[in-house]
């Protein structure tokens, strides 16, 4: 009998793809965003918000397992939105990316969000080609999700408390979450934002400004 | 969830890079990271569905756990299964993964050829 060593990653044939798309984003100067949550968080209404009060040129590639309808509440805000229906399929993945953005005016962009399937789990482990992953939690999902869900956000760069409106009815310790966010992942930025109260929303904006120029300055 | 993608990928890298018909292939070596987002036994089901699938009844796959490994500031390096305890040697939180996310495929044991 005879061992042969390979000490492959199983996401090897992914994570080749993802580094094309990555290597096309830095030469295009777009800055990409992994935005992970569970259903229901608010992904699509910081999106919106974003879209509405922030003065950047940018696009978005909405994943679901069925409809379009999140690219569409994008598109419907002036910006230019792609929908991947994964017809179940827990997650996207680098080789979706790739195809889709061939379909986007890449040379007028300069913030690509990609909203990945709603689900904690599988999205995590697959690299998209993006700058950073950002995960979405909300106040009604309760303060232990961090703790929960350690393979995400190990990973997470940005951590989002959406609809922080509901605080005042909920049994939420923001302060527990902020904690376990920087012990899973030291550095990590977090925004408490309610999106449809439009609260919070301008650190994260001058978070983008800064990011971006940092990340373009540097690929150059 | 994914468990059953990440079998035919690993399946279909056993064949290819064994560089050998799959009738020879007795083994497949996988480590599965504590923080990879893949479940062990699931994956173990899935494998063996996948093998049987690909004609490959006889090949025994090998699922081995791996618990994350962590460097910290301070430099002591260590195992955990607690991603929000503090560093033993001292007692801080800031650290580095470095092992445990990944799933990998370690390798594949090859029959002798007859004769």
């Amino acid at each position: 009998m005879k061992r042969v060593d390979l000490r492959r990653s199983v996401q090897e044939s992914n994570d080749a793809v993802a580094a094309r798309n990555r290597e096309l984003f830095a030469r295009k100067g777009i800055y990409v965003m992994n935005l992970i949550g569970s259903p229901g968080c608010g992904k699509t209404s910081i999106l919106e918000y974003t879209a509405r009060h922030f003065d950047g040129r940018f696009a978005a590639i909405i994943g679901d397992v069925k409809t379009t309808l999140d690219a569409e509440r994008i598109a419907a805000c002036g910006v230019e939105a792609r929908a991947i229906e994964t017809g179940g399929g827990c997650h996207l993945n680098a080789a979706q990316i790739a195809l889709v953005i061939r379909k986007l005016p890449l040379a007028d962009l300069d913030f690509l969000f990609i909203e990945n399937v709603g689900n904690l789990v599988c999205p995590s482990a697959f690299d998209l080609g993006e700058n950073i992953k950002v995960a979405v939690l909300s106040v009604p999902e309760g303060d232990e999700k961090v703790r929960k869900y350690p393979d995400l956000f190990v990973r997470a760069d940005v951590v989002f408390i959406n609809k922080t409106d509901l605080l005042e009815h909920c049994a939420y310790d923001i302060e527990r979450v902020r904690g376990d966010a920087a012990k899973a992942r030291p550095g990590v930025r977090v925004f408490a934002t309610s999106a449809s109260a439009g609260a919070g929303f301008e650190p994260w904006f001058d978070f983008l400004r800064e990011t971006r120029e940092r990340a373009i300055a540097g690929s150059q | 969830m994914h468990e059953l993608s990440l079998s035919e990928e690993i399946v279909r890298t056993a064949i290819s890079a064994s560089r050998t018909d799959k009738s020879r292939i007795a083994a497949v070596g996988v480590r599965v990271g504590a923080l990879s987002a893949a479940n062990v036994s699931s994956l173990e089901f899935c494998l063996r569905l996948v093998l049987d699938q690909h004609g490959m009844q006889h090949t025994e796959a090998r699922v081995t756990p791996v618990p994350a490994q962590v460097e910290c500031a301070c430099g002591h390096c260590y195992q955990t299964e607690d991603m929000f305890g503090a560093c033993p040697a001292c007692g801080g939180y800031v650290r580095e993964v470095t092992e445990g996310k990944d799933v990998t495929i370690e390798y594949v044991e090859v029959e002798d050829e007859e004769g």
